[in-house]
């Protein structure tokens, strides 16, 4: 009976420690940082609204102002009627002014939150402000932020454009040396106050969608430039985070396109050069040329070609990196890893990574042509 | 004729103990020879054609008690000195038979027939197995087991315990399997029980547990014969009570209410197979609703990012706190399954459409409580039935109540402290010296042939150790 006592009395001391109801909370999905007249404009995307008809939650869009991160964030909750809760957050959206400035400070914000989980993804948006990409509905998923983060964990391994830069990764490279991080950036296309209305959600045809874009290169905390297509593709080439891309390859006077689902890059390090190895392997899926494929030697010849043009991709990516003097693909960590000495007597890891020769070697192989054996054009004939 | 006086005084000793009794029947066959037997449990028919075709006749002979003896049509008589004892004969269906010239009489089993006939067991069915199950009969049952085992060392040891019942207690094992010590400790358990009554073997199983205070049961309660053969067999023992059909098997450990006789009769896959999902079925059913508490009032973090949603939009409306909502629907379960079990076949139906509509889907409507609420008490309840024993399936919901008590306070902290609670509380049983979680703590090879993986019979030549020093179960072993 005394131990009975003992025990209950334990329980009702804890007086219910960190007891919330989860309908008290403001589930807070995604996240936008703006400026706006030189204060931080911070919008929360609130995914438990109102119950709609059809049972399913509406989502709403909270704005505050502030002269930091944190104060902004709290001038949300002045209009919030319930406890802001961000453990799933999804996305954290960001505009290119407040990433040209620098984004140490919300990052240490992200870090230091205790009800941060860190695995939501960082995004740039691309000439727009950031709150609005959160306003924009897609009929495709419940909320404006479960499409990006799905979207962006979905083809990050397939597309060969994008990468799945989630905060975690983001904050690796950040904090390591000789190692500068790349984010996603995310695009509307339409009309975004059209967008931003339910209705257009009912429309077969929407009026505006949000898109992945390019990739964007930063030094440390800030941002840098845009890459293009062709350079994303090669930032991934080099870095390897990737199983499949797709690309182009010349073919007489037009294209094959081929998909590569096999592929893996090594790095060989030399005290004044790094040699970067890629061998992939690929299926073709579209041919629009008079090539025979069913001889060898033409196959070989598409071959080499597409080596030639994954190269060209890789030189592109590591002349932009190196134009703007921010080592992205990391190759100061790998040299600090391994020539430790060396790289202590260099000063400024991204000076010397401009004059730092990189030589690539690319080889392809065709393992699989689809369902066609032969071109269409070489059929006709 | 001072004989002749004899007689008539002990009728009327029978009588008055008996207080009149409007049953008694009494025939004076002459002077010298009466019988005296109750109508209610006696047989007519037994008495006319075994006895009396064979006493008739009888006149004044000299060694008339010698005579009776051998010449009665019954296969059952017994020759009696104590007086005393004849209430209890006469109460069990005997007829007996006095001699004015003797001081002895003769019992004779004239038993009217007041069972039911064997059935189907209806608290454990099965599909592939014995249909067969105990029944009130005491005799029937030991002859269900003995039919089943023809062995010479199948012993049965028979008390009578209950002042005023007198129940027949049989403590039934096998000579050369079970523990002699275990034996002594169940006999020396019966004797002491001072009781009047003994009516079901649920009179008699508080003495029979030991002195350590568990929910959880320490015995198999069974009306199947095979399971309790296949126990006996193993070196448990099993007691049985008159008017019952339930037996009592001990000692029970953990596991064994994750067997069910079937497992033997199947292929040894499906055996493992069910075992396991009455494995998860057990966690599931013990820490569902605590752990939906958990979630919703303290780790919402552990929450997946699509169901958090879901749940706090379902709960927007709802006015109480998660907690009482799962407290009251799981007492509303508890109630609903009360009447259910005791309310007759008829209105039966009522009773699952008030159930199921009402509670189910009204509650939701009205935001009494929120949906998934109902398929958390759902779950609950379904992975509950998995289970037969009745004394288990109540120490799960007890615990299930304590798990929910310390989440409120706690959260998932709560879960983990019941959890380790829990898991300390049944190592620390020992029912007749056996570990409750053998084979798993302490760790028990052979007893892991037969656990939560079924190995097929072939391979299992040894019966587990840790119940008997016997283990051989054939030649080769």
């Amino acid at each position: 009976m005394k131990r009975f006592c003992i025990l209950f009395l334990i329980l009702f001391l804890t007086g219910c420690w960190n007891y919330q109801e989860l309908n008290e909370y403001a589930i807070v999905t995604g996240m936008s940082v703006d400026y706006k007249e030189g204060k931080y404009e911070i919008s929360f995307l609130i995914a438990n609204g109102n119950k709609t008809e059809q049972e399913q939650a509406k989502t709403s869009l909270i704005t505050g102002e502030g002269e930091t991160i944190y104060n902004a964030i709290k001038d949300i909750s002045l209009a919030s009627p319930k406890e802001l809760y961000i453990s799933h957050l999804s996305v954290v959206i960001i505009s290119e002014e407040v990433a040209r400035d620098g984004i140490s400070n919300l990052l240490d914000y992200l870090l230091r939150e205790p009800q941060s989980h860190q695995n939501f993804y960082l995004l740039i948006s691309k000439d727009t402000k950031a709150s609005n990409i959160l306003s924009i509905l897609s009929p495709l998923s419940d909320y404006p932020s479960q499409n990006i983060a799905s979207n962006i964990s979905n083809t990050a391994k397939l597309q060969g454009k994008i990468s799945d830069a989630s905060f975690n990764l983001f904050m690796e490279k950040y904090l390591s040396t000789g190692y500068e991080p790349i984010m996603n950036s995310v695009i509307i296309i339409g009309d975004i106050k059209e967008g931003q209305s339910a209705d257009s959600q009912d429309k077969t045809k929407q009026d505006a969608y949000t898109k992945l874009d390019t990739l964007a290169l930063f030094q440390k905390d800030k941002f840098v430039t845009w890459a293009t297509q062709e350079e994303s593709i090669g930032i991934d080439l080099i870095l390897g985070e990737i199983e499949n891309f797709y690309f182009n390859v010349p073919c007489e006077n037009s294209f094959a396109v081929t998909v590569s689902n096999d592929y893996e890059v090594k790095y060989k390090l030399e005290k004044n050069k790094i040699i970067v190895q890629a061998k992939a392997e690929g299926t073709l899926r579209e041919v629009d040329c008079k090539i025979n494929l069913e001889n060898e030697k033409d196959i070989q010849k598409l071959e080499k070609a597409a080596a030639a043009e994954m190269r060209k991709y890789m030189v592109d990516a590591i002349q932009l990196a190196k134009n703007n003097r921010t080592d992205i693909f990391g190759f100061g960590s790998k040299y600090y890893k391994k020539y430790p000495n060396q790289y202590h007597q260099i000063s400024d890891w991204n000076n010397y990574f401009v004059t730092l020769p990189i030589e690539i070697e690319t080889d392809f192989q065709y393992t699989r042509k689809g369902s066609l054996e032969q071109s269409l054009e070489r059929e006709e004939q | 004729m001072v004989m002749y006086m004899q007689n008539k005084k002990r009728i009327k000793t029978i009588q008055e103990e008996l207080g009149n009794s409007s049953d008694i029947i009494v025939r004076e066959i002459n002077d010298n020879l009466c019988y005296i037997y109750l109508e209610s449990v006696s047989s007519d028919d037994k008495i006319s054609n075994f006895l009396l075709k064979s006493i008739v006749h009888y006149q004044k002979i000299e060694d008339l008690f010698k005579e009776l003896q051998s010449n009665i049509y019954n296969s059952h008589i017994e020759v009696m000195k104590d007086f005393k004892e004849v209430y209890y004969y006469l109460a069990s269906g005997y007829t007996c038979l006095f001699i004015d010239s003797e001081e002895r009489y003769i019992v004779i089993e004239t038993k009217e027939n007041l069972n039911r006939s064997i059935a189907e067991s209806t608290s454990e069915p099965l599909i592939r197995g014995p249909k067969d199950s105990f029944t009130e009969n005491n005799s029937s049952n030991l002859g269900l087991i003995r039919k089943r085992i023809k062995d010479s060392k199948l012993r049965i040891d028979e008390l009578k315990i209950g002042k005023r019942t007198k129940s027949k207690v049989s403590i039934i094992y096998i000579n050369d399997i079970a523990e002699k010590k275990n034996v002594d400790t169940i006999k020396q358990a019966l004797n002491e029980i001072d009781i009047d009554a003994i009516l079901d073997t649920g009179y008699i199983r508080d003495y029979l547990e030991t002195k350590q205070k568990s929910l959880f049961p320490k015995m198999i309660s069974t009306e199947r014969p095979d399971l309790c053969c296949q126990s006996i067999l193993n070196g448990k023992i099993a007691v049985m009570v008159e008017n019952s059909p339930y037996v009592l098997i001990m000692p029970a450990i953990l596991t064994d209410f994750f067997k069910n006789p079937e497992d033997y009769y199947l292929k040894f896959t499906s055996s493992t197979f069910s075992r396991i999902i009455k494995f998860i079925a057990f966690l599931i059913t013990i820490l569902t609703p605590a752990l939906y508490i958990a979630l919703m009032t303290f780790n919402q973090e552990m929450i997946p990012d699509q169901l958090i949603i879901s749940l706090a939009t379902q709960r927007s409306q709802v006015p109480f706190p998660t907690f009482m909502e799962v407290i009251i629907f799981v007492i509303i379960f508890e109630i609903l399954r009360e009447a259910d079990m005791k309310a007759p076949s008829a209105s039966g139906a009522s009773m699952s459409i008030v159930g199921a509509l009402i509670l189910g889907d009204a509650a939701v409507a009205a935001s009494i409580v929120s949906p998934f609420v109902v398929i958390v008490v759902a779950i609950t309840s379904i992975c509950e039935l998995v289970f037969t024993d009745m004394d288990f399936i109540n120490a799960i919901r007890h615990w299930r109540l304590l798990f929910i008590f310390s989440t409120i306070f706690t959260g998932i902290v709560g879960i983990v402290v019941a959890g380790l609670i829990l898991i300390i509380k049944l190592a620390s049983l020992e029912p007749l010296n056996t570990p409750y979680l053998i084979p798993f703590s302490p760790f028990n090879l052979s007893g892991m042939k037969d656990n939560i993986v079924l190995f097929p019979t072939n391979q299992r030549f040894k019966r587990p150790n840790y119940l008997t020093q016997n283990t051989k179960r054939g030649e080769k072993a």
